[in-house]
């Protein structure tokens, strides 16, 4: 049986324990390295989790993730508690605008931010999908939010073009006519090249990706940064474009949301 | 060195590698293959068949990489394993294909690919 003792001497080794490393905090020198740890944070929490960012006076931001999407943000004061949200009935679309821009403003705060995790204690709605990290990735890095500082920028050109995860991304679903279904940022494609595209794929073996498994996205790349990867999901495919990004960049830019 | 040994090699230098296979694309033969493991026809069949389709495909020619498999390797990528297809030197209606892990993929092993193509040019 535990007793006072050895709950005392567990929260004094805590303590000296923390003593020793010092809270975590939101790494990054400036607001794009700030905000890759963010999201980088989000792609790695899988079961449900509040992610709270505090300052020191008191104010908080807490990011609720669960399955590697981001489901809420809400900011923390003494004079109270607020969700951040898009209008009601506004499209997924601004939900993903609000939710990346409050991102984004929890990375341009320079002070350092403490992070402590906790579980949920509620459970989500059924309904309540929230944002992909996928997307959140795509929109940051269609919008440059992601962009290298220019100090940077040499030691990201001695590195081999798949070993670097900055660089722009677009992304477009069409169906089997070739239609647009959904967008990310603006893939340089004609509308014809898509048309083609589906045109040609439907001729293509049914049974294609099943050499590789599931989940098949196809990736391209030409001798310099670009890259192009398909998602070949059943009547629709996704077209991602990416300049100078990782294959994992590409990959989960391809699969997240077109599999949806 | 036969085609076949170059292949063999081919598994030796890419450990990452489980299959290598060199492909007629037009005829979707199968031409000599090396694996770790037995491969039934029916899939290195299918390997051929994803091979042309890929390397020959007009929409991938027009996304504004060049030609697929030229450069570098086509690369069809699903959970745990991927596909490699790039196409010969000394034919271009001939591919090479490999498969392996999904998590060996990047720029070192493209790199190794490369140069075992070149091999396999020089032993044709």
């Amino acid at each position: 049986m535990t007793s006072q003792g050895d709950i005392g001497d567990f929260i004094e080794r805590a303590r000296r324990r923390l003593a020793e490393t010092g809270p975590e905090r939101l790494a990054g020198q400036d607001l794009s390295e700030r905000l890759r740890a963010l999201v980088a944070e989000i792609d790695a929490t899988v079961l449900p989790r509040n992610l709270i960012y505090a300052l020191q006076d008191g104010l908080s931001c807490t990011l609720t993730v669960a399955s590697r999407r981001l489901m809420r943000i809400s900011v923390s004061s003494p004079e109270g508690h607020q969700v951040i949200e898009a209008e009601p009935g506004t499209g997924r679309e601004e939900e993903l605008l609000v939710m990346a821009e409050a991102l984004a403003g929890l990375a341009a705060i320079e002070e350092p931010l403490i992070l402590v995790r906790h579980a949920l204690a509620e459970e989500m709605a059924a309904d309540d999908v929230g944002q992909a990290v996928g997307d959140l990735q795509a929109f940051c890095a269609a919008h440059d939010w992601f962009a290298v500082p220019p100090d940077a920028a040499g030691e990201a050109g001695a590195e081999a073009p798949m070993a670097a995860s900055s660089g722009a991304v677009h992304w477009c679903e069409i169906d089997t006519q070739g239609v647009v279904l959904a967008t990310g940022g603006t893939p340089d494609l004609t509308g014809d090249a898509l048309v083609a595209l589906a045109r040609e794929r439907a001729g293509w073996p049914r049974d294609l990706g099943q050499l590789a498994g599931d989940d098949c996205v196809v990736l391209v790349q030409g001798d310099g940064a670009r890259a192009v990867a398909l998602h070949l999901a059943e009547g629709r495919t996704r077209v991602t474009v990416g300049d100078d990004l990782s294959i994992d960049a590409m990959l989960a830019v391809a699969r997240d949301g077109g599999a949806k | 060195m036969t085609l076949k040994k170059v292949l063999h090699a081919g598994l030796d230098a890419l450990p990452e590698c489980r299959t290598i296979a060199y492909v007629d694309m037009p005829s979707g033969l199968v031409l000599a293959s090396a694996s770790l493991t037995p491969v039934r026809q029916e899939a290195l069949d299918k390997l051929a068949v994803a091979a042309a389709t890929l390397l020959e495909s007009p929409a991938l020619a027009g996304m504004g990489c060049g030609a697929p498999g030229g450069a570098r390797p086509v690369a069809m990528i699903g959970r745990g394993k991927a596909c490699l297809f790039l196409r010969a030197l000394s034919f271009p209606e001939h591919a090479l294909c490999y498969m392996c892990d999904e998590t060996a993929l990047g720029a070192d092993l493209h790199d190794r690919i490369a140069r075992h193509r070149d091999a396999v040019a020089a032993a044709i």
